[in-house]
Formats: structure tokens, C-alpha cells, sequence
């Protein structure tokens, strides 16, 4: 059995249907965990008091809102190498929920700016590359929708999601390659300069962010097969089975 | 707490109205597109399955297959 023959909408729709309400039950769960260690077993901070409880939202949305654009990116790299319906759905599929983690991060950095540093806005090079991000992801799903037809509607948004993949190491490095008011990374592969509470906390929210982004990006993509595939013998033995 | 409070919690409130607003907009989607899915699967009984593999649909098939919809 290949992994390949998922690549049919036909054959990927019942698994995404029972891969979905897993990741959904997940994610509720390890939010659930998550928030308990944030507000409860956490300590409270010596320097900021309670505003720091922000980062169990603010660190995994911003993780997320990176990562899902470039999950997004390589769907659209295969959508255009091997021009493969999936790809481009999944791609489209994941976009929405970006742009929700990107503002997310944005609007809790704001609040979590205002008490710390004294204002919500800074155009440093973290915060604006961030804004970018957002806007990519709003103009990736403009662009889908501008274009009539699908397949030159995936093809355009697919380069402008491979185009601005560059933005997402600059995002990341931006606090070393330029001076800004963001603090440095806190959290680094092998080391960590939190507290085992806090970050554990921050964690399990992010483990919860990246269920919750498979099961929503899962239940989207279905939406789309049907939007897209509706009239084709596979969606009427779907729709068939699940009146029955 | 009370002289953060502000802070805090209009992040959370945000975060969970914004996963609300998502979830809401994926339901209704889906309704959607489920019920125009089921409209177009009554409206042609047996429809041409031409494109099985996972190779997407060029134009022509595509109008082809509106075509054939088309009472």
C-alpha cells in the first residue's frame, strides 16, 4: 500500500474525516492540560506579574502562524511540480488558519507589549515581518478567490506561497540579524531560559495549536473536495453513505 | 492580577473568539458544501466520472462536464 494513493481526494476524504475528530479531541485535551499549568501550576512572574501568562497563547500562535506557511509553501511546491488536486486543496486548506495563529500573535504581542514595553506598536523588524506574514496569508486566499478558474488560481497562489517563504527565516532571525525591541528567542533547540513550569505550560499550548491546526485544516480541506469535486461519482457515494 | 487583568484577558478573549469565528465559518462551509454537493448529485444521477486519478482536471474536461450537466 502507497502513500501516494492518498493523493486522490476519493481515497484522502474518509481518512481526513477520522483523522479529524482525533486531532479535534487532542487538541481540546492538551488545551484543557495547557491552560491548567499556564494559570495554575505556573508561578507568577518576578518582573512582569501575571502579563506574562500571555506567552501560553502568544509564543505557540507565533510558532504556528510560521509553520503552517511553510507546510503551506511545500503543499503549493508539489501542487506545481506534480500538479496533484490535493496538494493545492491542502495548501488552500491551511491558509485560513494561519491567518488566524498570525493575528492572534500579533494582537496578544500587542497586549503583551503595552504593559512591558510601554506601547502595543513598534515597526521593528519581528513585529513588521510578523504584520508581512499576515498579509501573505490574506493575500494568498484574495488571490484564490480573485481567479475563476481553479487550477490558475492554485498556480498563482502556489508562487506567491512559495515566494514568501523567505519571509519566515527572516521572522525567525530577525531578532539576531537586526536591534529590536522583541526580546531574543527564550526557547532554542537543547536549551531554554524559562522555568520548567512555564515552560512546560507553553508546550503543551503549542502540542494543542498544531492538533487544532490538522483537525480545522482536515475538516476545511473536506469542505473544498466537496465544493470542488461535487457532481463526480465519489461525492455522491460519500453524500450517499452518509445520509444512509 | 487587577493591574494586568486588561491585558490578559484581551488576549484570551481574542484567541478564543477568533478560534469561535473559525469554527463557526468551517461549519457553515461545510453545510454548504455539503447541500450544494447534494443538489448537484440529484440534479445528475449518474454523472461522468472522468477524472479518477489524482491528476487534476484540465479546462476542457471540465467544460466538458458542466456540458453534460446541462439539461
Amino acid at each position: 500500500m502507497s502513500l501516494f494513493q492518498f493523493a486522490s481526494p476519493a481515497r484522502f476524504y474518509p481518512l481526513a474525516g477520522r483523522l479529524v475528530s482525533v486531532f479535534g479531541w487532542l487538541a481540546a485535551v492538551l488545551c484543557l492540560v495547557g491552560l491548567y499549568i499556564g494559570f495554575v501550576v505556573a508561578p507568577t512572574d518576578f518582573q512582569q506579574g501575571e502579563a506574562y501568562r500571555i506567552i501560553f497563547i502568544h509564543v505557540p500562535a507565533a510558532w504556528m502562524a510560521m509553520l503552517i506557511y511553510l507546510v503551506m509553501a511545500a503543499w503549493s511546491a508539489a501542487a506545481l511540480i506534480w500538479n496533484t488536486r490535493l496538494s493545492a486543496q491542502m495548501a488552500e486548506a491551511l491558509a485560513p488558519t494561519g491567518a488566524m495563529f498570525a493575528f492572534v500573535a500579533l494582537w496578544s504581542g500587542a497586549f503583551w507589549g503595552r504593559p512591558t514595553w510601554g506601547t502595543y506598536w513598534v515597526w521593528d523588524a519581528r513585529l513588521t515581518s510578523t504584520l508581512i506574514l499576515l498579509f501573505l496569508y490574506l493575500g494568498f486566499m484574495a488571490l484564490k478567490a480573485a481567479i475563476d478558474d481553479p487550477r490558475k488560481a492554485d498556480r498563482a497562489a502556489s508562487l506567491l506561497a512559495i515566494v514568501g517563504a523567505i519571509n519566515v527565516p527572516i521572522i525567525y532571525f530577525s531578532v539576531r540579524w537586526w536591534n529590536t525591541l522583541h526580546q531574543g528567542a527564550s526557547v532554542t533547540p537543547g536549551s531554554s531560559k524559562m522555568a520548567s513550569a512555564m515552560l512546560s505550560g507553553m508546550l503543551v499550548m503549542s502540542l494543542a495549536a498544531w492538533a487544532y491546526a490538522i483537525a480545522v485544516s482536515l475538516h476545511r480541506v473536506r469542505s473544498l473536495m466537496l465544493e470542488r469535486e461535487s457532481g463526480s461519482e465519489w461525492v455522491s457515494q460519500v453524500l450517499k453513505a452518509e445520509r444512509a | 492580577m487587577s493591574a494586568h487583568a486588561f491585558y490578559l484577558w484581551a488576549s484570551y478573549g481574542m484567541f478564543a473568539l477568533a478560534i469561535a469565528v473559525e469554527l463557526f465559518l468551517l461549519r457553515r462551509r461545510r453545510a454548504l458544501a455539503r447541500q450544494h454537493a447534494l443538489l448537484l448529485s440529484q440534479e445528475s444521477p449518474a454523472p461522468a466520472a472522468r477524472v479518477t486519478a489524482n491528476q487534476a482536471p484540465s479546462q476542457d474536461q471540465r467544460v466538458s462536464s458542466t456540458l453534460e450537466r446541462t439539461p
